[in-house]
């Protein structure tokens, strides 16, 4: 088991880093719940050890989220206190847009189902159908629809940011 | 939706849902084979799958846009140490509540056995005359604590053998001081109950003792940098056969710093009979022979057995350095298991 999922590790760790970032949006927070996922493996032992990370990195990645909307509630709080609040500094233009274009995809995927998404990350981190079906509860036939929709609303979502900035910008 | 359904309709056309999972060749090969020969006949779903094909690659473009900028995974045997640390915790946390269990359950049968105290009928756990409350607020209980410890469960083979542990001796006036000694393990319940007295660690788990007969063995230099220490058989990745030290010889702590990327150092330091200490330590070799040079300059010139002395084994970018007793280093390394090396 040990040799199997040192193995395991270092074939699937990119994949369940970049399978968490898509997530909390934040990559020291993808790689400390990534290694988190592994130790937990170290423990539990599963008996199909891809499914399972993929499903226990989904658990933490949510459980996150609650932790950072709760974060958010805070920092509204603390947003009228005129010591709270940071000087923006100036970030370079690439950056900027990196920041942007990734705004607009983190849009897009917001813009899916919970179960779109779910099952648009999970196929883009490398799952097979079957694999996809286990986690997510539906049937195997049924991957390829929700993918068909999920795929078809994340491009049109996207677009449609495109065509609001450029509107906004011309 | 199956395939003979398709297949069967009048309109016969291949889903949508179908296509993408053609191409994202989640299909038995009977399947393909089926869609192949169809779209080789029909423009209409050839189209279709274009437009899809080009859906996919754009999807799959926009994801690709929003990973981290690079991923470096961590040495494995990083995430094992994490691993084995947290476990030695969770052991140390239920060793503890073990042993509260247990002080309350004697607290609770000596105030039984003794009958109830003459006081008011209901007992909260501010009332700190009653012995009930004696696990919550020892300092002010009236059940002494060293009797309630007496009643704890025992090890079962009564008497503890001597073992060698690694002593931290605190001392107020100077920087605190690391060795080793042959000595015997106190009852974890009266040990903990006693806050005062040397701090013993024995591996990853540290003990309080109020007092031990202990008979110092050589004195063991620390090693410079960040080290973890793991317990030998308890990490599922590192097997003992892969980790070079003498083999027969009593494991007294064993110890890793990962190398990222150039190859983890290990040292481990055992024990031979007469207390005198074998420290191995391997890796990559520029490591290694620092550790080396800052090791013997540590080391006691002269000791009761007689000079200490370090034999190096070197395989290319590997080495071996084993450090003990000069009469007893031959004999053993013969015995140093070195395979990965």
């Amino acid at each position: 088991m040990g040799d199997e999922l040192e193995e395991l590790y270092r074939t699937t760790y990119t994949t369940v880093v970049r399978f968490l970032y898509r997530k909390v949006w934040d990559a020291d927070r993808a790689h400390d719940l990534a290694q988190e996922v592994f130790i937990r493996a170290m423990n539990h032992k599963p008996e199909k050890p891809r499914a399972w990370l993929f499903a226990v990195a989904a658990n933490l990645a949510r459980d996150e989220a609650r932790a950072a909307v709760r974060r958010k509630r805070h920092l509204t709080l603390l947003k009228d206190d005129p010591i709270t609040q940071p000087s923006m500094p100036q970030a370079a233009d690439e950056a900027v847009e990196d920041n942007e274009r990734r705004a607009k995809v983190d849009g897009a995927l917001a813009a899916l189902t919970k179960r779109d998404r779910e099952v648009l990350l999970l196929w883009d981190a490398g799952m097979s159908y079957p694999e996809i079906a286990q986690q997510t509860g539906l049937a195997v036939g049924a991957v390829g629809t929700t993918l068909a929709r999920a795929r078809k609303r994340l491009v049109d979502a996207y677009d449609r940011m495109e065509n609001e900035n450029r509107a906004a910008h011309s | 939706m199956p395939m003979t359904e398709w297949k069967m309709r009048t309109v016969r056309h291949i889903p949508e849902a179908e296509l993408h999972a053609y191409l994202d060749q989640a299909l038995s090969r009977s399947q393909c084979v089926e869609i192949e020969r169809h779209l080789a006949e029909c423009p209409s779903c050839q189209g279709m799958r274009d437009d899809i094909a080009a859906l996919r690659d754009r999807t799959t473009a926009l994801l690709a846009r929003v990973g981290p900028p690079t991923i470096i995974a961590p040495p494995f045997a990083v995430l094992q140490v994490r691993h084995a640390e947290r476990r030695d915790q969770r052991t140390r946390r239920l060793a503890n509540g073990a042993w509260a269990a247990s002080v309350i359950g004697a607290a609770l049968l000596g105030w039984a056995m003794n009958g109830p105290q003459p006081g008011p009928p209901q007992l909260t756990l501010a009332d700190t005359t009653h012995p009930v409350v004696a696990h919550a607020t020892p300092a002010t209980a009236r059940v002494p604590l060293q009797t309630a410890a007496a009643t704890a469960p025992k090890p079962a083979d009564g008497v503890r053998a001597p073992r060698l542990v690694r002593i931290r001796r605190d001392d107020p006036e100077s920087s605190a001081s690391w060795g080793f000694a042959q000595a015997v393990e106190t009852d974890p319940a009266t040990v903990t109950a006693v806050r005062s007295g040397d701090q013993v660690s024995l591996s990853a788990v540290s003990y309080e003792v109020p007092d031990f007969s202990a008979q110092p063995v050589s004195a063991a230099p620390e090693l410079a940098g960040l080290w973890r220490t793991v317990v030998p058989d308890s990490i599922g990745g590192i097997r003992s056969g892969e980790i070079p030290l003498v083999s027969g010889l009593a494991v007294v702590q064993m110890r890793v710093q990962p190398g990222h990327g150039e190859g983890d150092v290990t040292a481990v330091d055992q024990t031979l009979d007469s207390g005198e200490l074998i420290r191995t330590i391997a890796g990559p070799a520029g490591r290694v022979g620092a550790l080396v040079e800052q090791n013997n300059e540590l080391e006691p010139q002269t000791n009761t057995a007689g000079s200490r002395v370090t034999v190096t084994i070197r395989q290319g970018d590997r080495m071996v350095a084993v450090t003990g007793p000069s009469e007893a280093l031959g004999s053993l390394l013969s015995r140093v298991n070195r395979r990965r090396y």
